[in-house]
C-alpha cells in the first residue's frame, strides 16, 4: 500500500488573453514517511508572480521534506508549519532583494499539506483550499482566505502575512486534495464551506487502483484546460490530489 | 484505469460575485433639453453594452439615484440583465449632498445583504454625473466619500458636464473629476459598461486595467 499522487497547473483563459503566463505553481514528493504537497497562486498584479509561486513551492517542499525526515509527532506540526512559512517568506524576500526588486512583485499565496499514515497537517496563507477524505466524505480542512472583495486575498508578501497563517492538524485521512482559487467555485459550496463530492469522486475511484501517475497528471492538465472547465472559470487552475491505495 | 474526467461534476450552487454600481444622476432644471435627452440615450447605450457581456450580466448590479426637485431611488439594485433604463425628466435644484449620503447608505445596506447571504462582491462603484454645483450642504457628504475611498470601501467617480463646478467635484472625491466632452453620454456609458465588466471578472491581486476615458472625457 502506498500513496498515488497526481497534479497539474494550467493557465487560465484570462491570462491567455492578456499574454500573462500561468501564475500557479505546484510541487509534491512521495517520501518514505508520507507525501508533502505545495501549491501557490501568484497574484496577477505582481510583476514576477509566476517566479514567486515557483520559488515558494520548491522552498517549502525542501523544508517539509527535511522536517518530515525527523518523524515529528502530530502536535509538533503547529510549530513546524510556522517555521516553514516564516523561512519561505524570508527566502522569498532575500530573492527579491538579490534581484533589487520589490518584495510585493513576487506576491503569491501558499498552501502546504503533509500527509502520513498517522495525521494530516496543513498550512495556508491566501485563497484556494485543502480538502481531506474523512469517513468516506471529502471535508474542507483549510478554507480560502479572502479580503472584503471577491478579487482580494492575502499574499505571503503582505505586511503581517504570517498572522494570517491558518494551520490545521487532523487525524489520518485516506486522500488529500489541494487546489487554487480557480477551482474553488467548482469544488466547494462557499456559503456553507462544504465540499462538492461529485467533483472528487471520479478521482478517488481511479486513484485507489494502481495507475501511471505521470500520464494521469498529463490527462489532468488536459482536463483543467478543457472547454467545460474554462466556461466556469477564466483563472489559472491547479489541483494536486493524493490517494492512499 | 484512468480518471474518468467526463464524470467529474462541478458545483453550480455558488452565487456569482456581485459588482454593484450606483449611478448618481443630476436631473435639475438646467439639465433640461439636450443634456437630459442625451443622458437618457446614454442609459440606453449602457444597457445595450452590458448585454454584450454574458458574465457581466450575471455579476453587475445597477442602482439609480436621481437628484433634482427631490432625491429619489429611481431604480433600486437590480441585476444588469433586468435593468430597464428609465426615461428621466428634469425639475428643481441640485441636492447633491443628500444624494451622495443616500448612495453611501444604500451601498452599506447592499453589502449587509450580500454578507448575510454569503455572496461575495467587488468594490462598489458610485458614478456621479452633474452639470452644476450642489445647492445643499455637501461638505459632510464629501467627508464621507473621502473616508470611504481611504478605507477602500467604494470607488467614487465624478463627471462634470456643461457648466459643472469642477472645483467642488474635486473636493468631493479623491479621484480627479472628469469633464464630459460635449454631450457624449453614449461613449461615457459604453466606457462604464466595459470598465464594470473588467472589474467583475478580475481575480485576486489583479490590477484592473480600465479603458482610457479619452473617448468622452477631457482629461
Amino acid at each position: 500500500m502506498s500513496w498515488q499522487v497526481i497534479g497539474a497547473s494550467v493557465i487560465g483563459t484570462s491570462h491567455r488573453r492578456t499574454d500573462l503566463p500561468c501564475q500557479d505553481a505546484h510541487a509534491y514528493r512521495v517520501l518514505k514517511q508520507g507525501v508533502v504537497m505545495a501549491v501557490a497562486d501568484g497574484l496577477g498584479s505582481a510583476q514576477y508572480a509566476e517566479q514567486g509561486a515557483q520559488f515558494v513551492v520548491q522552498q517549502a517542499l525542501g523544508l517539509l521534506e527535511k522536517e518530515l525526515a525527523h518523524n515529528p509527532k502530530m502536535h509538533e506540526w503547529e510549530r513546524i508549519m510556522k517555521y516553514v512559512f516564516s523561512m519561505v517568506c524570508l527566502a522569498l524576500n532575500d530573492l527579491a532583494d538579490s534581484r533589487q526588486h520589490a518584495f510585493k512583485d513576487y506576491a503569491t499565496t501558499l498552501l502546504l499539506a503533509v500527509v502520513t499514515p498517522h495525521y494530516l497537517a496543513t498550512g495556508q496563507i491566501g485563497d484556494g483550499a485543502i480538502v481531506g477524505l474523512c469517513d468516506g466524505q471529502m471535508r474542507l480542512i483549510s478554507k480560502p482566505q479572502r479580503g472584503e472583495y471577491a478579487n482580494e486575498t492575502y499574499p505571503l508578501t503582505a505586511e503581517n502575512a504570517l498572522d494570517a497563517l491558518a494551520i490545521s492538524i487532523t487525524e489520518a485521512v485516506n486522500a488529500v486534495a489541494v487546489f487554487t482559487d480557480g477551482l474553488q467555485n467548482l469544488t466547494l459550496n462557499l456559503a456553507q464551506l462544504s465540499v462538492y463530492q461529485p467533483f472528487f469522486a471520479p478521482f478517488l475511484t481511479a486513484l485507489q487502483k494502481p495507475l501511471n501517475c505521470t500520464t494521469t497528471s498529463e490527462q489532468l492538465a488536459t482536463f483543467l484546460a478543457c472547454e467545460r472547465v474554462c466556461a466556469r472559470t477564466d483563472d489559472d487552475k491547479t489541483l494536486v490530489i493524493a490517494v492512499w491505495h | 484505469m484512468a480518471v474518468d474526467f467526463t464524470q467529474v461534476e462541478f458545483d453550480s450552487g455558488n452565487p456569482e460575485p456581485r459588482c454593484p454600481c450606483i449611478l448618481l444622476l443630476d436631473t435639475s432644471s438646467s439639465m433640461g433639453g439636450a443634456p437630459i435627452n442625451e443622458l437618457n440615450a446614454g442609459l440606453q447605450a449602457f444597457q445595450e453594452a452590458l448585454f454584450k457581456d454574458e458574465l457581466a450580466l450575471l455579476r453587475i448590479e445597477i442602482a439609480l439615484i436621481t437628484f433634482g426637485a427631490t432625491v429619489q431611488v429611481t431604480q433600486d439594485f437590480i441585476a444588469a440583465d433586468q435593468f430597464i433604463p428609465p426615461v428621466l425628466a428634469v425639475s428643481g435644484y441640485t441636492p447633491m449632498g443628500e444624494a451622495i449620503n443616500l448612495a453611501l447608505d444604500k451601498l452599506d445596506q447592499r453589502k449587509q445583504i450580500y454578507k448575510s447571504h454569503g455572496i461575495s462582491y467587488y468594490r462598489p462603484w458610485v458614478f456621479l454625473i452633474t452639470d452644476g454645483a450642489p445647492t445643499d450642504a455637501w461638505q459632510s457628504a464629501a467627508q464621507r466619500v473621502q473616508a470611504a475611498e481611504q478605507g477602500k470601501k467604494v470607488a467614487f467617480f465624478s463627471v462634470g458636464i456643461q457648466n459643472a463646478d469642477m472645483q467642488v467635484l474635486q473636493r468631493i472625491a479623491n479621484r480627479p473629476p472628469l469633464y464630459l466632452q460635449g454631450l457624449s453620454f453614449r461613449e461615457l456609458f459604453v466606457w462604464l459598461s466595459t470598465s464594470l465588466s473588467s472589474v467583475s471578472r478580475s481575480s485576486p491581486g489583479e490590477l484592473v486595467a480600465l479603458p482610457s476615458p479619452q473617448g468622452w472625457a477631457s482629461v
